[in-house]
């Protein structure tokens, strides 16, 4: 047997596994920043904040929007707690369901319910999105379950190993 | 996305090949939910943090969060063999992802380069959930079998 063969594979400081921790979570927080900062279209909530300086621009509503109603020529949705009328015809049988609008925005004139109005609008009723997020917790559990079978966490070393390592003499170092 | 039990059932049959490798059997199909994991919560829960947590659905982003994960093993064998699985993995949710079609998030693969958008469309988001009983039961067999396959080959190796 190879005298390298008894050297344990673990890094024993761990300086370089801090180092390298540290930087990619501040590459990851750059990215985020950037990410929005660079996003070409106008922020929801910003447009929600100040609606008069957005009238007349495309917005996007993509954040998780539920549609509220449905009334003849038009139904209004629910986004961050702001309710938008939206032009356009749906079944009352899509209330309810997530929905994702992109259209021309217009502030809502005083008095009424709204937020605000969007008109030209491309619209798509996601029917089954609510499934398919409770339908993902289950594949998520499955693999955490295989996952704490297969490693555990060594609070010593502050390291994940695995549980029983398939060649415990290191003869394959 | 797809849901996430058609990603599970893709990385199920790239795994198959993998039996003796468990570890990169497991770090891939986690790798295979993972993109999702980090970034849908997130803003599901906390609507408005889209943006921010966008990058992490990404390539560069992606690789970048499990490089930051893969420093939780201390054993430089076992964080290369996490990071291709993680690595592998990603990318094939990518490739299941790219197919599908997008009103509004499209999927910008070259970010932070570019804000360029791709993507084949050739079917809705939800659309796959039809295929959830078949990749629920794809996914039993092949992890049934495996299994067997696994105890039969430990029980030998202890009878040596």
């Amino acid at each position: 047997m190879s005298r390298t063969a008894t050297i344990p594979r673990h890094d024993v400081t761990g300086h370089r596994r801090i180092f390298h921790a540290a930087t990619s979570a501040a590459a990851i927080l750059i990215l985020g920043w950037w990410s929005w900062y660079s996003d070409p279209d106008p922020d929801f909530i910003e447009v929600m904040r100040n609606p008069a300086a957005y009238a007349g621009h495309e917005i996007k509503i993509g954040d998780e929007p539920i549609l509220e109603s449905v009334e003849p020529g038009f139904f209004v949705v629910n986004s961050c707690g702001f309710r938008l009328r939206v032009s356009g015809d749906l079944s009352p049988d899509d209330t309810g369901h997530f929905i994702y609008v992109r259209g021309t925005f217009q502030p809502a004139p005083p008095g009424t319910p709204w937020n605000g109005l969007v008109e030209s609008a491309r619209y798509r009723v996601a029917r089954g999105r609510h499934a398919k997020i409770w339908i993902s917790v289950i594949p998520t559990f499955w693999v955490g379950i295989l996952l704490l079978r297969h490693f555990r966490f060594e609070t010593r070393r502050f390291a994940i190993e695995e549980r029983c390592p398939p060649d415990p003499l290191h003869l394959d170092c | 996305m797809p849901d996430l039990v058609t990603h599970l059932a893709s990385g199920y049959v790239v795994v198959l090949p993998l039996r003796d490798r468990t570890a990169l059997r497991l770090m891939l199909l986690a790798g295979v939910l993972l993109p999702d994991l980090l970034t849908r919560p997130f803003y599901i829960i906390f609507p408005g943090t889209y943006d921010f947590v966008m990058p992490m659905h990404t390539p560069i982003g992606y690789a970048i969060a499990c490089w930051l994960m893969t420093q939780l093993f201390s054993d430089r064998t076992l964080r290369n063999t996490a990071m291709t699985g993680l690595l592998t993995g990603g990318l094939l949710h990518f490739a299941a992802d790219s197919l599908q079609k997008q009103l509004l998030t499209p999927y910008l693969w070259l970010f932070p380069v570019c804000r360029c958008e791709a993507h084949w469309g050739l079917f809705w988001p939800e659309a796959p959930l039809r295929a959830v009983p078949f990749m629920a039961l794809l996914i039993i067999v092949i992890h049934w079998t495996q299994f067997r396959t696994g105890r039969s080959r430990r029980r030998l190796s202890l009878n040596c």
